[in-house]
């Protein structure tokens, strides 16, 4: 029996195939009836409108008014900073120092359940800026901008352990696997910069329980997760184009577009395939822009010191080079770029302090004080302040009282965080904590409702962005949220 | 019945309550009428007596307790006169329908069964009727047929919303576009012809400053003795607070906008521009309009030419839409140092541009004029051009710049004087030019929108 090669063309569909065409076919269908009102009415008028609103870098829903910021940079606090001991003055702790906390307060459960006696902060507070915002002198520079900064002392997560608050703060849901907001943000607003991905973390050193997955796209399609640079000579693996000639380089990324464009079109669009080919689109892209990007030879000595980068500290000097780094990403357009802590060691785990309270918050705080408030300096001069929000926090509180004799455990119930920047009313402090800083006496604010003020701020409605999967629509913030509106300028 | 007023409304607010049950009980009743007509039985026939005698009880309690609700209220007399016969003649009927089964019993004789049914049809009848104009006492006259896919529209009822219309502050009336549809979405389901409430009328201007039962509505320009306003700033709790009854208050905005409104003379014809708005209320008023949400400070475009949008991504500037259907861009150029952007291509979207970044791009002073010929402008990056006072005189035109960075370019502290005379602007950045901040201090121009 002769075996006849088959050209394409003349072969007979098979079932599977009929089925793929067909459903598609069906499936566009159905999908411009459910996206056709959502494009905008925009510049792209009646021709080519989402072609042109792709080519604007247009986001799944447009903003639904005028946005405040642009950018978002999230200083993430890994492991949680003490309230009582930053933000959140308590002088009755001092009074009380030593005293059993039991007699005092219903406690809940700890993470450790070592309860030791009530511990007074080692850390003096003074008042600072026309605001006259009360700062321990562990941010010193933190506090010389205290009048850009709103300052929620009431802040509540769901819970109390690292991977799944972890998790909550950065997704929304305390469940492994959901988008983060920076894929959310993306998603929403799209990208400003083609050549840059819009959601950035940059890598200090410790990657928060959890892992990657605080960083992921969760259902949402996958060019929105976060994209993991280091600031330093190679901030990206392979960053660095492994042919010598550009133009062979061009050649082979040429053949694979070509080639991957004929698998495409025989698997009807499949949605893999297509990320992987903008991938590769973007990653050759990277290869021109991210050298630039890390290249701080153009910033002033100046600036560069504002930073802290001339610091004796190794971790401070990680911390600035990644706070200019941000800067330099929102100048070139990055929706949303995350800093993440440096590791900092001498058993002074993240802001994890179970013991040694003083020393490990020292030195975690010696790390970010001084590049932050330089971060917030420079962006203020530049102007870009204007369009950029910062956000710093942790995922959660520590207790009053003392684990062991010197550290603190997890809190859930309470903690401080503070936003600055565009729409943000600086020298504002909402919410307040009770006398021993355990517990949200007075308006206290969620993750989703920080989440939604987040969104907000960006142009967008959190309780429309919303993405369909598993048969049902699903928001950054669930059924929740609330924008904390008296913080907005 | 003489009873202590307000006990006597304690009571009359379970009116809603009971109506219900006759309603309920009369349509079952008239069901098994039907069933009983097609195939008899005396099971149903017992059933059906007792649903009348029922529906003649709850009838009585219904209008007991509606006597009592129509003391306290003012509503639109006609109605409520034919509610009362209404409602009164279906506990009545209901009841001579009971008693028509009794008789059978006793008798044992089917007769009289085309006079029963002649009963049981006025009584459905007037329990329709009856229904009706209480809802229209309650709801309104139209509330039924508002909504109704046919017939003609009454555009002036509560449905227009006027929001729609309104796409700039300037343009805007401040009664018509704004009293009127606070009035609207707050009072006038009570204050209407039909229901009248403290025989006050919210659906006319005269009716408006005319008042009520406890004194003149409004009074132009004195907030102290216009009912309207005192009854709405009243504390929630107070007896006299309106809207009463846990219907949702006027928002602080709302209520400001009335307040500015009578101030300012209660007018019925006067654009919100002529009455010289301060910031404040200006702001409000944006808020109200939601001007805010999909426009830069009050102002929308016609969309934008797409040929003219791709001719810009051609020539390297990147294009953002602002907002959703206000149409307003943003264009960014970073030329990294050396680019030098083709600005002539910025004419085409020139009602549509509102914020433009040109950073790093070698922007000079001869090509600024072209910058102030795009009259929307409200945000303008220049920061690190060679740009010097020369060319910074030529924004002068732009009359909307709110936002202007300049840092890292060339300019002197004799750039000050055109700045400072530059109506709208509200922020400039000024870090790393040639004025320092003691050059400021001295500077009698010193101002707090400047930042260095």
């Amino acid at each position: 029996m002769s075996k006849q090669p088959v050209h394409p063309v003349h072969r007979p569909l098979s079932r599977r195939e009929m089925l793929g065409i067909c459903k598609c076919g069906f499936g566009s269908l159905a999908m411009v009836s459910l996206f056709g009102s959502l494009l905008p009415s925009c510049a792209g008028v009646a021709d080519g409108k989402d072609q042109l609103l792709r080519e604007l870098g247009g986001g799944a829903i447009p903003p639904g008014f005028v946005p405040k910021a642009k950018n978002i940079i999230f200083l993430y606090m890994d492991g949680g900073v003490s309230q009582v001991d930053s933000f959140d003055p308590k002088p009755r702790l001092a009074r009380e120092n030593g005293e059993d906390p039991a007699r005092k307060f219903k406690m809940d459960a700890t993470q450790f359940g070592d309860v030791g006696k009530i511990l007074k902060s080692p850390w003096e507070f003074h008042r600072y800026g026309e605001s006259g915002m009360e700062i321990s002198t562990l941010f010193p520079h933190i506090a010389s901008c205290a009048d850009d900064l709103a300052l929620i002392r009431s802040m509540v997560s769901n819970f109390p352990e690292h991977t799944n608050a972890n998790y909550f703060l950065h997704t929304g849901s305390g469940l492994q696997g959901r988008p983060s907001m920076g894929a959310w943000v993306n998603y929403g607003l799209g990208s400003e910069n083609s050549n840059l991905p819009g959601y950035v973390v940059l890598d200090g050193g410790l990657i928060p329980p959890g892992g990657l997955d605080n960083f992921k796209n969760g259902f949402l399609p996958a060019a929105y997760q976060a994209s993991l640079l280091r600031a330093g000579a190679e901030p990206l693996a392979n960053i660095r184009p492994a042919d010598s000639l550009a133009g062979i380089q061009e050649e082979k990324l040429a053949f694979l577009r070509e080639r991957d464009g004929h698998l495409l079109k025989t698997l009807d669009g499949a949605d893999a395939i297509e990320a992987a080919i903008s991938n590769y689109e973007l990653a050759y892209k990277m290869q021109s822009s991210i050298p630039e990007l890390t290249e701080f030879k153009t910033e002033s000595e100046a600036t560069k010191k504002l930073y802290g980068l001339d610091s004796s500290d190794p971790n401070t000097r990680n911390y600035a080079a990644q706070c200019l780094l941000a800067r330099r990403l929102v100048e070139r357009g990055v929706r949303f770029i995350e800093l993440t802590c440096p590791d900092i060691g001498g058993g002074a785990d993240r802001w994890d302090q179970h013991s040694n309270l003083k020393a490990g918050h020292e030195r975690n705080a010696h790390a970010v004080d001084q590049p932050i408030a330089g971060l917030l300096k420079d962006l203020k001069m530049r102007g870009l302040l204007d369009e950029t929000l910062v956000v710093w926090s942790g995922e959660f509180g520590r207790t009053p009282f003392a684990q062991g004799t010197d550290g603190r455990d997890h809190n859930p119930s309470a903690f401080s965080m503070w936003m600055a920047g565009a729409g943000i009313k600086g020298g504002t402090i909402y919410g307040a904590t009770d006398d021993y800083g355990y517990r949200v006496v007075d308006k206290p604010v969620t993750i989703h409702d920080l989440h939604a003020t987040m969104l907000h701020l960006m142009g967008m409605d959190h309780k429309q962005l919303t993405f369909r999967f598993g048969g049902r629509d699903f928001r950054l913030t669930d059924v929740h949220g609330n924008v904390v509106k008296e913080i907005l300028a | 019945m003489q009873l202590n007023p307000e006990l006597s409304l304690f009571i009359g607010r379970f009116h809603p309550l009971f109506v219900h049950l006759p309603i309920g009980l009369l349509t079952f009743a008239l069901v098994l009428q039907l069933v009983q007509w097609k195939r008899p039985a005396d099971r149903i026939q017992g059933i059906a007596s007792l649903l009348w005698l029922l529906a003649a009880l709850s009838g009585g309690l219904s209008v007991l307790t509606g006597w009592l609700l129509s003391d306290g209220g003012d509503y639109e007399p006609t109605t409520l006169r034919n509610h009362k016969l209404g409602g009164i003649a279906v506990a009545l009927l209901s009841f001579l329908v009971f008693l028509s089964f009794q008789g059978r019993k006793k008798t044992g004789v089917y007769a009289g069964i085309p006079f029963r049914l002649l009963l049981i049809v006025s009584a459905v009848a007037a329990m329709v009727l009856t229904g009706h104009w209480g809802g229209s006492l309650t709801h309104g006259a139209s509330y039924l047929t508002e909504y109704a896919p046919l017939g003609k529209k009454d555009t002036g009822s509560q449905a227009a919303t006027v929001n729609q219309v309104v796409r700039s502050l300037d343009s805007a009336y401040l009664f018509e576009d704004a009293v009127v549809p606070i009035l609207q979405a707050k009072c006038v389901s009570c204050h209407n012809a039909e229901k009248k409430k403290g025989d006050y009328l919210l659906t006319s201007h005269a009716a408006i400053l005319a008042g009520g039962k406890t004194g003149t509505g409004v009074v132009p320009g004195n907030l102290a003795t216009s009912e309207l306003y005192r009854r709405i700033s009243l504390p929630k709790e107070h007896k006299e607070f309106m809207p009463t009854d846990g219907k949702t208050p006027l928002s602080e905005e709302q209520k400001a906008i009335l307040e500015w409104w009578i101030e300012t003379g209660a007018h019925q014809q006067q654009r919100i521009s002529a009455l010289a708005p301060g910031p404040r209320i200006k702001e409000q008023l944006t808020s109200f309009f939601q001007l805010d949400r999909e426009s830069v400070a009050g102002y929308a475009a016609a969309p934008a030419d797409p040929a003219a949008i791709r001719k810009l991504l051609e020539k390297g500037f990147q294009v953002n839409l602002l907002t959703k259907t206000a149409h307003l861009l943003e264009v960014k150029f970073n030329g990294n140092g050396n680019e030098h952007p083709d600005l002539g291509a910025l004419a085409g979207i020139q009602d549509q541009l509102v914020w433009l970044q040109l950073e790093n791009c070698q922007l000079k002073d001869a090509s600024l004029p072209v910058l102030a010929a795009l009259p929307n402008l409200y945000k303008l990056n220049i920061n690190r051009n060679p740009v010097t006072d020369q060319g910074i005189a030529a924004l002068d035109a732009l009359k909307k710049l709110e936002y202007l960075n300049l840092y890292g370019t060339a300019i002197t502290p004799a750039a000050l004087p055109i700045l400072e005379k530059m109506p709208a602007l509200k922020k400039i950045y000024l870090w790393d030019t040639k004025i320092n901040p003691a050059l400021l201090d001295s500077n009698a121009l010193r101002s707090p929108k400047l930042i260095l």
